[in-house]
């Protein structure tokens, strides 16, 4: 119990004038601690599920409890200044300046100005923005940059979970990207627990430690992303990860997990090296482009620690 | 020219009339427009946020709009006879329509996502009113209070007509008396004071849009 961040209870949504519901009778645990993407196509429930859990949205049924505590048994508003809410417009303040933005929260809470003073220069180096600019508004930053406000006033409370409703989805790939690598370094430091809807398969493969796949209102699979990948529950969760693409599957392996342990063989100069956390994808590449009979896997301390052929990177059904 | 210092030499020789009808007229036209702010600007954001009762409260305020101001206070002039009162309640109406439209447009054009984060991030109803929607409605709607200042002044020259008194009253009896320097006592003073009131509002919403720079 104590482990578990939220718990959805045979959690339903039906919207007035709809004529199935949204999200159905829906059963989840997410640990303490872990990063879990929801993927689905539009009008799956992902949202629906997401924003019920600081109750933006009202569940027709169900519990939903977050540490243990029944998330009705508080004042709405207590229960959102405890919970990161992080979504894909932003929705900076665009009358406030950047510092007064990511103040909210410290600002609703009372606290003492020199601690939300510290707690935003903290922030801002956490979400790589320069110091200079505290005092500058919205609208002068681009839009990574804003989200990067968006996550730094999300985290202004120190919530220990943080809802995202593809805070990604407006920007720019290149940008994105960076997004999403700081933000799992983030993630990772500081242990949040994070709920991330997404409808990008490539985006929730990469953040997720875990993996809901959503469609119609229910829960198709939730596993991690390499067993969902290697197992599809349904044909629908199959066509949408495009499970049986094989580069993507090497993409989620990594080296270390498929090598053979080197014994005391001399390794010639010749043969190339690789990481033990690169992918067997870029395993495969490097192997194709040095035309190699194998590569040697070395550890941080460039200690040679395995060797990988070509018959490591077969996948018998994924496993 | 000679009209000008004709003008000069009656304010000179009147002071006490003129200063009274200055009082009038800023007195009348300052109350006209607060009475229209407290009914417009909550009526604006009731507005903004019911969409059903937008319609029948823009089309009759809008409707107001139409009708010429001269042809409010003369329509007022039987239901509640002459002076002030009168000239106050027809002037309101006029200062209605740009206040309520603003406060209207102000509120609807906050970025849903703007509100959606506000609530997410835990602020209350009416802590959102006070510390986002009210600044970020604030440069329109003070646009409409400008908008209605300009014109109560200048339109509180007309509520001599119906004996409300005020700088108008000059103009009357020059036309009337066809004395070019008598009307010119309220005409210039009523012109300043419409281009300072419009100086004055500007100079506040700059202030209150310096975000936007």
């Amino acid at each position: 119990m104590s482990n578990e961040a939220i718990i959805f209870k045979q959690v339903s949504k039906t919207f007035p004038k709809a004529g199935k519901p949204s999200v159905n009778e829906t059963s989840l645990n997410i640990p303490q601690g872990s990063f879990v993407t929801i993927l689905g196509a539009s009008g799956c429930g992902k949202t629906t599920l997401l924003k019920m859990v600081n109750r933006i949205i009202e569940p027709t049924a169900g519990t939903i409890s977050i540490f243990g505590k029944d998330i009705r048994s508080m004042p709405v508003t207590e229960l959102r200044q405890s919970i990161g809410y992080v979504i894909q417009q932003v929705g900076l303040f665009p009358h406030l300046t950047i510092e007064q933005n990511i103040a909210t929260v410290p600002d609703i809470l009372g606290w003492e100005r020199k601690k939300t003073a510290e707690r935003i220069d903290y922030l801002m180096d956490l979400v790589h923005l320069p110091e200079n600019y505290k005092k500058l508004y919205p609208r002068q930053l681009s839009g990574g940059q804003q989200q990067r406000v968006g996550i730094a006033r999300a985290m202004a409370g120190d919530p220990a979970i943080l809802l995202m409703d593809e805070p990604f989805g407006a920007i720019d790939a290149i940008t994105r990207t960076k997004l999403q690598d700081d933000f799992k370094q983030i993630q990772r430091e500081l242990g949040k627990t994070v709920l991330f809807v997404t409808h990008d398969v490539e985006e929730a493969m990469k953040l997720g430690d875990r993996m809901i796949v959503m469609n119609e209102g229910t829960i198709q699979q939730y596993d991690t992303p390499l067993a969902i990948m290697s197992n599809p529950s349904n044909s629908f969760v199959s066509r949408l990860i495009q499970a049986d693409d094989l580069f993507q599957q090497l993409h989620l392996i990594r080296a270390e997990e498929r090598m053979i342990a080197l014994t005391d063989e001399a390794v010639a100069d010749d043969i190339p090296r690789v990481k033990a956390s690169e992918s067997l994808k870029s395993v495969l590449q490097t192997l194709l482009q040095q035309n190699a009979p194998y590569v040697v896997v070395e550890n941080d301390k460039q200690e040679l620690i395995g060797r990988l052929t070509l018959q490591q990177l077969k996948l018998q059904n994924g496993r | 020219m000679n009209a000008f210092v004709g003008a000069y030499e009656y304010v000179l020789a009147n002071s006490d009339r003129f200063w009274e009808a200055v009082k009038v007229h800023l007195s009348i036209s300052f109350y006209a427009l607060l009475i229209a702010i407290v009914i417009c600007v909550p009526l604006g954001i009731v507005c903004a946020k019911k969409q059903w009762l937008t319609g029948p409260i823009m089309g009759l305020f809008n409707s107001l709009r139409v009708i010429p101001s001269l042809a409010v206070l003369i329509i007022i002039l039987p239901i509640m006879g002459t002076g002030f009162a009168p000239a106050l309640v027809a002037l309101t109406l006029l200062a209605c329509p740009p206040i309520l439209i603003n406060t209207y447009m102000g509120f609807r054009g906050i970025e849903p996502a703007i509100i959606e984060a506000a609530s997410g991030l835990g602020m209350g109803e009416r802590m959102i009113m006070r510390k986002i929607e009210l600044p970020l409605a604030a440069p329109l709607l003070l646009s409409g209070i400008k908008t209605s200042a300009v014109e109560v002044i200048a339109s509180a020259t007309l509520a001599a007509f119906i004996g409300g008194g005020g700088l108008g009253t000059f103009i009357i009896n020059g036309l009337g008396m066809y004395k070019f320097s008598l009307l010119l006592v309220g005409a210039l003073p009523v012109a300043l004071l419409a281009i300072l009131s419009e100086i004055g509002f500007s100079g506040i919403e700059r202030l209150v849009t310096k975000y936007q720079r």
